[in-house]
Protein backbone atom coordinates (compact mmCIF):
# COMPACT_ATOMS: atom_id res chain seq x y z
CA UNK A 1 0.00 0.00 0.00
CA UNK A 2 2.54 2.31 0.99
CA UNK A 3 4.80 1.42 -1.37
CA UNK A 4 2.23 2.49 -3.40
CA UNK A 5 1.78 5.44 -2.53
CA UNK A 6 4.99 6.44 -2.78
CA UNK A 7 5.57 5.51 -6.47
CA UNK A 8 2.59 7.15 -7.62
CA UNK A 9 3.66 10.26 -6.19
CA UNK A 10 6.83 10.47 -7.76
CA UNK A 11 5.18 9.80 -10.65
CA UNK A 12 3.12 12.53 -10.77
CA UNK A 13 5.41 14.93 -9.59
CA UNK A 14 7.80 14.56 -12.15
CA UNK A 15 5.14 14.77 -14.52
CA UNK A 16 4.23 18.17 -12.66
CA UNK A 17 7.85 19.03 -12.59
CA UNK A 18 8.81 18.10 -16.52
CA UNK A 19 5.13 19.56 -17.87
CA UNK A 20 6.11 22.90 -15.89
CA UNK A 21 9.48 23.65 -17.25
CA UNK A 22 8.56 22.40 -20.52
CA UNK A 23 5.26 24.98 -20.08
CA UNK A 24 7.83 27.76 -19.32
CA UNK A 25 10.52 27.23 -21.96
CA UNK A 26 7.41 27.23 -24.28
CA UNK A 27 5.42 30.01 -23.16
CA UNK A 28 9.07 32.35 -22.31
CA UNK A 29 11.62 30.69 -24.08
CA UNK A 30 14.72 32.48 -24.63
CA UNK A 31 16.56 33.73 -27.37
CA UNK A 32 19.06 31.34 -26.46
CA UNK A 33 16.98 28.44 -26.90
CA UNK A 34 15.78 30.31 -30.28
CA UNK A 35 18.76 31.65 -31.47
CA UNK A 36 16.81 33.25 -34.73
CA UNK A 37 14.33 34.65 -32.96
CA UNK A 38 17.17 36.98 -30.70
CA UNK A 39 19.14 37.65 -33.74
CA UNK A 40 15.73 39.18 -35.43
CA UNK A 41 14.48 40.85 -32.17
CA UNK A 42 18.01 42.39 -31.62
CA UNK A 43 19.96 42.23 -34.45
CA UNK A 44 19.90 43.34 -38.16
CA UNK A 45 23.05 42.34 -38.47
CA UNK A 46 24.19 38.87 -38.01
CA UNK A 47 26.10 37.10 -34.82
CA UNK A 48 29.43 36.28 -36.82
CA UNK A 49 30.25 34.02 -33.75
CA UNK A 50 28.28 33.78 -31.04
CA UNK A 51 30.02 33.58 -27.75
CA UNK A 52 28.49 32.18 -24.34
CA UNK A 53 28.74 34.22 -21.83
CA UNK A 54 29.21 33.12 -18.08
CA UNK A 55 26.20 33.70 -15.78
CA UNK A 56 27.17 36.25 -13.43
CA UNK A 57 25.51 39.56 -11.50
CA UNK A 58 24.08 42.37 -12.78
CA UNK A 59 27.74 44.36 -12.57
CA UNK A 60 29.81 41.71 -14.24
CA UNK A 61 31.54 43.54 -17.10
CA UNK A 62 34.75 43.64 -15.93
CA UNK A 63 34.26 39.60 -15.94
CA UNK A 64 33.14 39.94 -19.36
CA UNK A 65 35.83 42.32 -20.21
CA UNK A 66 38.71 40.31 -18.90
CA UNK A 67 37.10 36.88 -20.93
CA UNK A 68 36.96 38.65 -23.99
CA UNK A 69 39.75 40.48 -23.80
CA UNK A 70 42.18 38.07 -22.51
CA UNK A 71 43.09 40.04 -19.18
CA UNK A 72 44.73 37.64 -16.37
CA UNK A 73 43.07 38.87 -13.48
CA UNK A 74 44.97 37.30 -11.28
CA UNK A 75 48.50 39.44 -12.34
CA UNK A 76 46.99 42.73 -12.17
CA UNK A 77 48.48 46.13 -10.59
CA UNK A 78 46.64 48.37 -8.66
CA UNK A 79 47.35 51.62 -9.49
CA UNK A 80 45.05 53.33 -6.77
CA UNK A 81 42.21 55.69 -6.87
CA UNK A 82 41.82 58.83 -8.47
CA UNK A 83 39.63 61.48 -7.97
CA UNK A 84 36.99 61.12 -4.57
CA UNK A 85 34.04 60.35 -3.28
CA UNK A 86 31.49 60.06 -6.11
CA UNK A 87 34.00 60.68 -8.85
CA UNK A 88 36.57 58.16 -7.51
CA UNK A 89 37.77 55.71 -10.16
CA UNK A 90 39.74 52.71 -9.48
CA UNK A 91 42.75 52.23 -11.72
CA UNK A 92 44.51 48.74 -12.97
CA UNK A 93 46.94 47.67 -15.17
CA UNK A 94 45.99 44.31 -16.34
CA UNK A 95 48.47 41.82 -18.55
CA UNK A 96 46.86 39.64 -21.40
CA UNK A 97 47.42 36.06 -22.22
CA UNK A 98 47.73 37.37 -25.96
CA UNK A 99 50.87 39.25 -24.98
CA UNK A 100 48.94 42.94 -24.61
CA UNK A 101 48.50 45.27 -22.04
CA UNK A 102 45.40 46.99 -20.22
CA UNK A 103 44.08 49.73 -18.34
CA UNK A 104 41.22 49.39 -16.66
CA UNK A 105 39.18 52.12 -14.79
CA UNK A 106 36.20 51.15 -12.43
CA UNK A 107 33.36 53.25 -12.22
CA UNK A 108 31.72 54.23 -8.39
CA UNK A 109 28.36 53.27 -10.37
CA UNK A 110 29.96 49.38 -11.41
CA UNK A 111 30.41 50.71 -14.86
CA UNK A 112 33.51 49.98 -16.41
CA UNK A 113 36.28 51.54 -19.32
CA UNK A 114 39.04 49.23 -21.18
CA UNK A 115 41.94 50.31 -23.21
CA UNK A 116 43.87 47.56 -24.21
CA UNK A 117 47.51 47.60 -26.82
CA UNK A 118 48.70 45.00 -28.32
CA UNK A 119 52.43 45.31 -26.61
CA UNK A 120 53.56 43.86 -22.85
CA UNK A 121 53.55 47.53 -22.05
CA UNK A 122 51.25 50.30 -21.66
CA UNK A 123 54.23 52.62 -22.67
CA UNK A 124 56.22 51.20 -26.04
CA UNK A 125 54.16 53.74 -28.02
CA UNK A 126 53.97 56.90 -25.64
CA UNK A 127 54.82 57.85 -21.86
CA UNK A 128 51.37 57.60 -20.90
CA UNK A 129 48.07 55.16 -21.52
CA UNK A 130 44.80 56.80 -21.26
CA UNK A 131 41.15 56.14 -21.00
CA UNK A 132 38.26 59.14 -21.84
CA UNK A 133 35.57 58.71 -19.38
CA UNK A 134 32.04 60.59 -19.61
CA UNK A 135 28.36 59.98 -19.46
CA UNK A 136 25.84 62.36 -21.79
CA UNK A 137 26.19 63.50 -24.88
CA UNK A 138 26.83 64.27 -28.07
CA UNK A 139 24.85 67.35 -27.48
CA UNK A 140 27.01 69.28 -25.09
CA UNK A 141 24.72 70.18 -22.73
CA UNK A 142 23.47 66.70 -22.04
CA UNK A 143 26.95 65.55 -20.70
CA UNK A 144 26.93 65.14 -16.93
CA UNK A 145 30.85 64.91 -16.72
CA UNK A 146 34.19 64.35 -18.96
CA UNK A 147 37.56 63.11 -17.73
CA UNK A 148 40.83 61.82 -18.80
CA UNK A 149 41.80 59.13 -16.29
CA UNK A 150 45.43 57.22 -16.88
CA UNK A 151 48.71 56.10 -16.17
CA UNK A 152 52.39 57.58 -16.53
CA UNK A 153 55.79 56.08 -17.54
CA UNK A 154 57.74 56.35 -14.49
CA UNK A 155 60.11 59.51 -14.99
CA UNK A 156 57.01 61.54 -15.93
CA UNK A 157 56.39 64.70 -14.32
CA UNK A 158 53.53 65.90 -15.31
CA UNK A 159 50.77 65.48 -17.49
CA UNK A 160 48.77 67.84 -19.13
CA UNK A 161 45.22 68.05 -21.29
CA UNK A 162 45.09 70.78 -23.89
CA UNK A 163 41.11 71.40 -24.80
CA UNK A 164 39.65 72.22 -28.17
CA UNK A 165 39.14 75.39 -27.22
CA UNK A 166 43.10 75.57 -26.89
CA UNK A 167 43.19 75.96 -23.02
CA UNK A 168 45.59 73.83 -21.71
CA UNK A 169 44.94 71.70 -17.95
CA UNK A 170 47.61 70.34 -15.73
CA UNK A 171 45.84 66.54 -14.55
CA UNK A 172 46.02 65.43 -11.03
CA UNK A 173 48.83 62.62 -10.91
CA UNK A 174 49.52 60.24 -7.90
CA UNK A 175 52.45 58.48 -6.90
CA UNK A 176 51.76 55.17 -8.71
CA UNK A 177 51.41 57.46 -12.12
CA UNK A 178 47.91 57.21 -12.20
CA UNK A 179 45.98 60.79 -13.34
CA UNK A 180 43.10 62.43 -13.71
CA UNK A 181 41.53 65.40 -15.32
CA UNK A 182 37.86 66.34 -14.99
CA UNK A 183 36.98 69.38 -17.56
CA UNK A 184 34.63 71.46 -15.96
CA UNK A 185 31.13 71.18 -16.56
CA UNK A 186 30.65 74.71 -17.90
CA UNK A 187 33.66 74.38 -20.12
CA UNK A 188 32.49 70.82 -21.68
CA UNK A 189 28.47 72.41 -21.57
CA UNK A 190 30.42 75.45 -23.61
CA UNK A 191 31.19 72.41 -26.40
CA UNK A 192 34.98 72.45 -25.35
CA UNK A 193 36.61 68.82 -25.15
CA UNK A 194 40.33 67.16 -24.66
CA UNK A 195 42.33 67.10 -27.54
CA UNK A 196 45.70 66.12 -26.46
CA UNK A 197 47.01 64.48 -23.73
CA UNK A 198 51.23 65.92 -23.19
CA UNK A 199 53.41 63.92 -20.51
CA UNK A 200 56.46 65.59 -18.94
CA UNK A 201 59.85 64.67 -18.31
CA UNK A 202 62.36 66.40 -16.78
CA UNK A 203 61.13 69.99 -17.63
CA UNK A 204 60.51 68.92 -21.50
CA UNK A 205 57.73 67.32 -23.50
CA UNK A 206 58.47 63.29 -23.38
CA UNK A 207 54.97 62.52 -25.73
CA UNK A 208 51.57 63.02 -26.94
CA UNK A 209 48.76 61.61 -28.00
CA UNK A 210 46.02 63.19 -30.09
CA UNK A 211 42.45 62.82 -28.58
CA UNK A 212 40.90 64.91 -31.33
CA UNK A 213 37.56 64.07 -32.81
CA UNK B 1 -8.95 9.48 9.86
CA UNK B 2 -11.00 7.34 7.37
CA UNK B 3 -11.48 6.94 3.97
CA UNK B 4 -13.60 9.25 1.23
CA UNK B 5 -13.81 10.08 -1.85
CA UNK B 6 -12.79 8.64 -5.53
CA UNK B 7 -9.25 9.73 -5.33
CA UNK B 8 -9.15 8.68 -1.90
CA UNK B 9 -10.88 5.62 -2.69
CA UNK B 10 -8.57 5.15 -5.68
CA UNK B 11 -4.81 5.80 -4.28
CA UNK B 12 -5.92 3.80 -1.59
CA UNK B 13 -4.64 6.17 1.26
CA UNK B 14 -6.31 9.01 3.48
CA UNK B 15 -7.73 12.68 2.92
CA UNK B 16 -4.28 14.10 4.47
CA UNK B 17 -1.70 12.05 2.30
CA UNK B 18 -3.99 13.00 -1.01
CA UNK B 19 -3.62 16.95 0.63
CA UNK B 20 0.14 16.51 0.98
CA UNK B 21 0.34 14.67 -2.48
CA UNK B 22 -1.54 18.01 -4.20
CA UNK B 23 0.71 20.56 -2.10
CA UNK B 24 3.79 18.78 -3.73
CA UNK B 25 2.42 18.85 -7.06
CA UNK B 26 2.17 22.15 -7.31
CA UNK B 27 5.32 23.36 -5.44
CA UNK B 28 6.89 20.78 -8.37
CA UNK B 29 4.90 22.35 -10.80
CA UNK B 30 5.82 26.19 -9.59
CA UNK B 31 9.55 25.54 -8.99
CA UNK B 32 9.77 23.85 -12.90
CA UNK B 33 8.29 26.91 -14.42
CA UNK B 34 10.29 29.01 -12.63
CA UNK B 35 13.60 26.65 -13.56
CA UNK B 36 12.27 27.55 -17.31
CA UNK B 37 11.96 31.29 -16.92
CA UNK B 38 15.92 30.87 -15.96
CA UNK B 39 17.86 33.85 -17.57
CA UNK B 40 20.30 33.02 -21.02
CA UNK B 41 23.09 34.83 -21.75
CA UNK B 42 24.97 35.76 -24.92
CA UNK B 43 26.71 37.60 -27.75
CA UNK B 44 29.61 37.68 -30.08
CA UNK B 45 30.74 40.05 -32.65
CA UNK B 46 28.27 41.54 -34.72
CA UNK B 47 30.14 43.61 -36.87
CA UNK B 48 33.68 43.01 -38.79
CA UNK B 49 35.12 45.72 -40.93
CA UNK B 50 36.34 49.25 -41.87
CA UNK B 51 34.79 52.05 -40.25
CA UNK B 52 35.08 55.03 -42.05
CA UNK B 53 36.71 58.43 -41.56
CA UNK B 54 34.99 61.18 -39.24
CA UNK B 55 32.06 59.76 -37.83
CA UNK B 56 32.06 56.11 -39.14
CA UNK B 57 29.90 54.24 -36.74
CA UNK B 58 28.41 50.81 -36.29
CA UNK B 59 25.60 49.68 -33.97
CA UNK B 60 23.26 46.84 -32.70
CA UNK B 61 19.69 47.05 -32.89
CA UNK B 62 18.05 48.78 -29.72
CA UNK B 63 17.16 45.87 -27.50
CA UNK B 64 13.66 45.81 -25.41
CA UNK B 65 12.85 47.50 -22.12
CA UNK B 66 10.48 45.26 -20.34
CA UNK B 67 9.39 41.83 -21.84
CA UNK B 68 13.10 41.71 -22.30
CA UNK B 69 14.69 39.17 -24.99
CA UNK B 70 18.06 41.18 -24.93
CA UNK B 71 19.39 43.18 -22.55
CA UNK B 72 23.44 44.99 -23.45
CA UNK B 73 25.15 45.39 -20.91
CA UNK B 74 28.75 45.08 -22.52
CA UNK B 75 30.08 46.79 -25.57
CA UNK B 76 33.77 46.07 -27.37
CA UNK B 77 35.29 48.15 -30.05
CA UNK B 78 38.62 46.21 -31.20
CA UNK B 79 41.46 47.77 -33.49
CA UNK B 80 44.68 48.47 -34.21
CA UNK B 81 46.72 49.96 -30.99
CA UNK B 82 47.37 53.45 -32.97
CA UNK B 83 43.89 53.83 -33.82
CA UNK B 84 41.44 56.06 -31.45
CA UNK B 85 37.68 55.82 -31.14
CA UNK B 86 34.49 55.11 -28.71
CA UNK B 87 32.33 52.48 -27.74
CA UNK B 88 28.87 53.35 -25.46
CA UNK B 89 25.42 52.87 -25.17
CA UNK B 90 22.98 55.02 -26.77
CA UNK B 91 19.25 55.19 -25.61
CA UNK B 92 16.03 55.85 -27.63
CA UNK B 93 16.44 59.29 -27.65
CA UNK B 94 20.29 59.17 -29.14
CA UNK B 95 21.70 60.13 -25.78
CA UNK B 96 25.04 58.58 -25.18
CA UNK B 97 25.57 56.78 -21.90
CA UNK B 98 29.41 55.61 -20.32
CA UNK B 99 31.11 56.44 -23.44
CA UNK B 100 34.50 55.40 -23.22
CA UNK B 101 37.12 56.63 -25.78
CA UNK B 102 40.65 55.23 -25.94
CA UNK B 103 43.59 53.38 -28.02
CA UNK B 104 43.61 49.55 -29.09
CA UNK B 105 40.59 47.46 -27.86
CA UNK B 106 38.12 49.39 -25.47
CA UNK B 107 35.55 48.36 -24.01
CA UNK B 108 32.47 49.64 -21.77
CA UNK B 109 29.94 47.88 -19.32
CA UNK B 110 26.25 49.26 -18.40
CA UNK B 111 25.72 47.84 -14.58
CA UNK B 112 22.55 47.71 -12.31
CA UNK B 113 19.58 46.34 -15.32
CA UNK B 114 19.71 50.02 -16.19
CA UNK B 115 15.92 50.54 -17.21
CA UNK B 116 16.32 52.34 -20.23
CA UNK B 117 16.16 51.13 -24.00
CA UNK B 118 19.80 51.11 -25.15
CA UNK B 119 22.09 49.94 -28.17
CA UNK B 120 25.42 49.55 -28.59
CA UNK B 121 27.64 51.63 -30.70
CA UNK B 122 31.11 52.40 -32.09
CA UNK B 123 32.67 55.31 -33.39
CA UNK B 124 35.65 56.14 -35.51
CA UNK B 125 35.84 60.25 -34.29
CA UNK B 126 39.57 60.08 -36.62
CA UNK B 127 40.23 61.53 -39.74
CA UNK B 128 41.05 58.16 -40.86
CA UNK B 129 39.71 54.99 -41.82
CA UNK B 130 40.65 51.52 -39.94
CA UNK B 131 39.83 48.66 -39.56
CA UNK B 132 38.19 47.08 -36.40
CA UNK B 133 35.94 44.23 -34.52
CA UNK B 134 32.60 44.97 -32.63
CA UNK B 135 31.20 43.18 -30.26
CA UNK B 136 28.57 43.15 -27.79
CA UNK B 137 26.88 40.59 -24.93
CA UNK B 138 23.39 40.82 -23.18
CA UNK B 139 21.68 38.94 -20.74
CA UNK B 140 18.06 38.36 -21.58
CA UNK B 141 15.16 37.42 -19.04
CA UNK B 142 11.47 37.77 -18.84
CA UNK B 143 10.79 41.08 -17.04
CA UNK B 144 7.62 40.56 -14.39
Amino acid sequence: MVRRLVLTFVLVLAIALTASYALGRFVFGHPADHPHQAQRASHSRHLVSAVKQPKSSSNDGLATAAAHLGMIMSKKADLGTVGSGATAVHLLSVPTSRGGSCLVAENPDGSIGVSCLDTPSLFTNAPVAYLELSDGGPDPATIKYDRIVGVAKPGVSAVEVQLSSGKTAAASVISTGAFDYEVPLSTVHAGSHPSKLIAHEGGQVAGTIALSR
Amino acid sequence: LHRSGPVAAALGTTKAHVCLGFLLIVLAATFGFKAGLARADGGGIYFQGTWAANGGTHPTDYDDTCNVLIYWYYGEFDKSSADNGRVMFIDSGGTWHHPVSGLGSIATSEPNYASYQKKVSTLNYTNIAYPGTAIAAYHSFRCT
